[in-house]
């Protein structure tokens, strides 16, 4: 939690059980890392490159939580997500 | 902001709630508890593979079951001024129990012993009447009057500390 905190209203990125990555600015938290992202968004990677999908605000449950980083806002925008291709992610099997 | 509050304050708004076997779930959120089991109504339910649509009138969905839940950009504006009037509310009665928490720390000083049972005593019965205070004014210096009279306090400040304390607990909680 404390270390949580100090990501409140940065951007951070998401990666979820289920594969996705999401990233939007960290709004809330709570004990069980329920998290509150604002105007975030979805990218999703194929073979024609990251896909944008807007989100707005979401409530991501604890359980599906897998990682959460802060993003470097500086770099990000410096990304072309159009030219960048890779695998999506696999979802996390128990 | 607690992701709790979110949903509490979405109360009366459209969501929509994936679950973890992927389908999503998009309707009016009646109500929500501390588990985020939920209730909707007026219901969209789309299968996982977003090729079968059902309509419902209301359900209620495990918490557990949920993978997130997404909510309308202005409900975060609304909780963000939920949050501002409550602290504000706060901080008044904050000040008020302070008031009262200090006048009562008089009391309890004045029957713990020495110095501050002349103040909590004379500022009491100042308040109370002024028979009382004549006697402790005019007898002060005399211990078995200052006892007599402190015991007729007594029952007073644990009246008055008794509530004090569940005024602080209240503070602190």
């Amino acid at each position: 939690m404390a270390m949580l905190e100090s990501y409140l209203k940065k951007q951070v990125l998401v990666l979820t059980a289920d594969g996705r990555s999401i990233i939007g600015t960290l709004r809330g938290i709570d004990q069980t890392i329920n998290v509150v992202l604002e105007k975030c968004h979805e990218r999703v990677y194929s073979e024609e490159g990251i896909e944008v999908i807007p989100l707005g605000v979401h409530l991501i449950k604890g359980d599906d939580v897998a990682v959460i980083g802060e993003v470097d806002d500086e770099l990000d925008k410096k990304l072309n997500l159009k030219e960048i291709i890779a695998e999506p992610m696999k979802p996390i099997v128990h | 902001m607690l992701p709790l509050s979110l949903l509490r304050t979405g109360q009366g708004h459209q969501i929509m709630v994936e679950l973890k076997n992927g389908e999503t779930y998009n309707g009016l959120l009646v109500n929500c508890d501390n588990w985020m089991n939920i209730n909707l109504k007026n219901v969209i339910r789309t299968s996982k593979d977003s090729d079968k649509f059902w309509k419902i009138q209301s359900c209620y969905i495990r918490g557990n079951t949920i993978k997130y839940i997404s909510v309308p950009d202005e409900i975060i504006d609304l909780v963000a001024e939920e949050e501002q009037t409550l602290r504000t509310t706060y901080q008044q009665r904050g000040d008020s129990n302070r008031g009262r928490g200090r006048g009562e720390g008089f009391g309890g000083r004045g029957r713990g012993d020495a110095s501050g049972r002349g103040r909590g005593d004379n500022s009491f019965r100042g308040g109370r009447g002024g028979g009382n205070s004549g006697d402790s004014s005019s007898a002060s210096r005399g211990r078995g009057e200052y006892r007599g009279s402190s015991r007729g306090g007594r029952g007073d400040f644990r009246g008055s500390s008794r509530g004090g304390r569940g005024a602080n607990n209240n503070s602190t909680a």
